[in-house]
């Protein structure tokens, strides 16, 4: 957290450095900060930022696939499926062990990924319900979750 | 090239939201309805911005798009989940898929 703030600081100095400031002199600021910071990460006490950094980088790119896939399925039930085919349940997910900011991020992603929205957690935060359009089998979509998006963020977020 | 991207945005983020008014009267019960809601209109708005950010230009704009983009897809999960926990706790009607098989009437239980 502190070097991100500190890459923000670059970014921002190299702002008002430029001649004429814009976006892409802020991102490239923003870059060459990441660069810097990864270079001297041994001597700032940021501890492992660079590779969380890959991690958000790498997690936000297969999310976006998942959430355009999302779309596209969705739009599929909606426009050439009958009623009569839809088999939509309630399904728990264990979530014991994660911290709040965690659930919070998994909740998000689930509500936009295919298939499945988040609709409840449990008042001690082990248990989240998750409404699926097509609950046949619940243990697909547990393993599903568990792959592709409970392993990635506990990656950059630990 | 930026007028023929401008338009496939439009024209897709128009569609995306039109799927998520069809999904709205199609699907059987609040809980479904709330899938086609969420995500397809997330999707539609987030590319109407995009379609917005390409035609007036990256430097007349900035970030702001982006920010708008980042606003929406924080706040629509946020109302999607809370209507859905609405209607889980309530009494609401809606569909399981034991009852699915046997008979398509909706029921509450």
């Amino acid at each position: 957290m502190k070097s991100f703030v500190l890459n923000l600081v670059i970014a921002v100095i190299w702002l008002f450095l430029s001649k004429q400031p814009s976006t892409g002199v802020f991102f490239i600021g923003f870059f060459l900060g990441f660069v810097m910071i990864a270079a001297f990460s041994a001597l700032l006490d940021g501890g492992d930022y660079p590779r969380r950094c890959l991690a958000v980088t790498r997690f936000v790119g297969m999310f976006a696939v998942d959430f355009v896939k999302a779309n596209l399925s969705v739009a599929r039930t909606v426009l050439f499926e009958r009623r009569e085919s839809l088999h939509p349940d309630f399904i728990t997910y264990d979530i014991s062990g994660m911290r709040r900011g965690e659930i919070l991020l998994l909740s998000y992603c689930i509500t936009l990924t295919p298939g499945t929205t988040t609709v409840s957690v449990s008042e001690d935060f082990r248990t989240l319900v998750v409404h699926a359009l097509d609950a046949d089998a619940p243990e697909a979509i547990r393993r599903q979750i568990d792959r592709r998006l409970r392993q990635p963020i506990l990656k950059f977020t630990r | 090239m930026t007028e023929a991207l401008t338009i496939l945005l439009l024209v897709t983020g128009t569609v995306f939201i039109l799927v998520a008014a069809i999904g709205a009267v199609r699907l059987p019960d609040v809980l479904c309805r709330s899938h086609a809601v969420a995500k397809a209109s997330t999707l539609g708005i987030f590319s109407l911005a995009l379609g917005l950010w390409t035609h007036l230009g990256a430097e007349s704009v900035g970030l702001k798009i982006l920010l708008t983009i980042f606003f929406q897809v924080v706040t629509i999960p946020v109302a999607s989940h809370l209507i859905s926990l609405l209607a889980w706790q309530g009494e609401q009607d809606r569909r399981r898929r034991a009852e699915t098989a046997s008979k398509p009437s909706m029921r509450s239980d």
